[in-house]
């Protein structure tokens, strides 16, 4: 629903599909940790303003705080590793901080609140490719 | 999860059937791989073409599939669009799987 309304704007597909991954972190982290089993009845907002620097997100539940009332980390889970020891989780929220920015998060009255904006021009993560041009002119 | 696989030059071509891998499907895929994979030896090549959408899990789900092939056999990973190459990127997962463009690029054809 998000996405389609979200294209329906008219913005580019790049700036779609940076909206779609972060929004559905954020959503899965929420359902995976922050709502638990025998705890019916909690609720989850997701609110979008766009505005010139890119669209505002705030999304509230009240389900459980983030551990020890804090935004995760925004590290990479080690990728220069051995084969075994490679990681199969942890990406979630370095996929957040990479593609948003301003995150904030607050807890008041049982309730949780992320704010972060999603910038409508891709920030220029530096990128370094081999004959493939990431922004042809 | 659909997954299909054929064998092109030797290679286990393994493809996704699927718009999307997910945290609701990240189990299934990984399962699914196992048992596409479990009865040959080789090398194997995942196609993304269909793929429009993967997650945190689904790469999660992508690097144990790699994983659960051993470390003699190989994973490549084939035609991913620009939302999956971002998120391969993003966590420079880039760098521990061989990408191809196309699928004849990744089978040598």
């Amino acid at each position: 629903m998000i996405r389609s309304e979200v294209t329906a704007s008219g913005a580019s597909a790049d700036f779609c599909g940076r909206v779609e991954i972060v929004v559905a972190e954020v959503l899965n982290n929420v359902v995976e940790h922050a709502l638990v089993r025998g705890h019916e009845g909690e609720t989850v907002t997701v609110e979008a303003r766009f505005l010139d620097n890119g669209c505002h997100f705030k999304i509230t539940d009240t389900g459980l705080a983030l551990p020890d009332g804090k935004l995760p980390e925004k590290h990479l889970p080690p990728f220069d590793t051995t084969h075994r020891d490679l990681p199969e989780g942890g990406f979630g929220w370095a996929l957040v901080h990479k593609l948003a920015h301003s995150i904030r998060y607050s807890r008041s009255k049982r309730t949780n609140q992320l704010s972060f904006i999603i910038p409508f021009e891709s920030t220029g993560e530096p990128i370094v490719t081999i004959g493939k041009s990431q922004n042809p002119p | 999860m659909n997954l299909s696989s054929s064998t092109k030059n030797g290679a286990l071509v393994v493809t996704v059937n699927e718009a999307r891998i997910d945290a609701a499907v990240a189990i299934q895929f990984k399962d699914k791989m196992r048992e596409k994979t479990d009865k040959s030896t080789g090398r194997v090549v995942l196609n993304l073409a269909q793929v429009e959408f993967i997650d945190s899990s689904g790469l999660g789900a992508i690097v144990a599939a790699m994983k659960q092939l051993g470390t003699n056999r190989r994973l490549d990973l084939t035609s991913l669009n620009e939302n999956v190459d971002r998120v391969f990127r993003l966590t420079r997962m880039d760098t521990v799987f061989n990408i191809h463009d196309s699928l004849g690029d990744a089978v040598g054809q």
